[in-house]
């Protein structure tokens, strides 16, 4: 009896016996496209919050409500912007931009990859420097002096000099400290 | 001969308040809540969808819309999202 019950609770840590998880229906491209949908107003307010204007995503999304395009499909394409601004630029004319793709019939997870093309292209989130600008950052006579270098025995120590920490009581207290009384 | 009448309308009063104080209780939802609602709903069980639309009146269509609606503004779509964290 023991035996099979350790056989099937390796088989189940293996994946070969169907747990749970394995039966539940699978996720159809619809669901998927609700449960973007579900998160349109976050993605939004995150557009605003990175910068974008507020009249650039009222545009945006008018344009999409007029081409019949479903909410689930419109997160994808504002997050391609959103994620062009972590890199401190922004697409001129977002808005018209996807506003064209839009109405040329590019919907969904297209629309989101043309856009991030149009960002490389474009070369959208992506500073004119890589780096920091010039004369910018630390000058080059900053920092420690010539010849000041951490003395030989300074900073941590040797292995092995250390006192050894008392780990026979609890809450780090020295085994010669009376326990403390209410 | 007068009593009647002050009677029934105190009695027209108290159904009035009745019923003004039973529709504030049962206040329809905003967008906002109506939304948060629904989605949280439909992230915990996503087979159910179409029948959790349809108890709050609503179809994937008009669901969309309102979706679009909250996220064209920025007051709703910051009360979305604090709701949805």
């Amino acid at each position: 009896m023991r035996p099979t019950i350790y056989i099937f609770i390796c088989a189940a840590l293996a994946g070969i016996v169907p747990t749970a998880d394995a039966q539940a229906p699978a996720r159809t491209a619809a669901d998927s496209a609700l449960l973007r949908a579900l998160r349109l107003p976050e993605v939004m307010q995150r557009a605003r919050a990175s910068g974008v204007a507020d009249s650039t995503i009222r545009d945006i999304l008018a344009t999409m409500r007029r081409g019949a395009i479903p909410a689930g499909d419109a997160v994808p394409a504002l997050d391609a912007e959103i994620a062009a601004d972590s890199g401190r630029r922004r697409m001129d004319n977002f808005g018209s931009f996807v506003r064209a793709q839009v109405e040329a019939g590019v919907r969904g997870q297209e629309l989101a990859a043309r856009i991030r093309a149009e960002h490389a292209r474009r070369g959208v989130g992506r500073p004119d420097g890589v780096g920091r600008p010039d004369g910018v950052g630390r000058p080059d006579d900053a920092g420690r002096p010539a010849g000041a270098a951490r003395p030989a025995g300074a900073g941590r120590p040797t292995p092995g000099t250390a006192a050894p920490r008392d780990t026979s009581r609890g809450q780090g207290r020295p085994a010669n400290t009376p326990p403390r009384r209410p | 001969m007068n009593r009647p009448l002050i009677l029934l309308a105190i009695c027209l009063s108290l159904a009035a308040c009745g019923k003004a104080g039973q529709e504030a209780a049962s206040a329809p939802p905003t967008d906002v809540e109506l939304a948060l609602i629904v989605s949280r709903a439909i992230e915990a069980n996503i087979a159910a969808t179409d029948s959790v639309l349809t108890a709050h009146g609503l179809t994937r269509a008009s669901f969309d819309s309102l979706l679009f609606r909250i996220a064209a503004d920025p007051t709703m779509s910051a009360a979305y999202a604090a709701g949805r964290r």
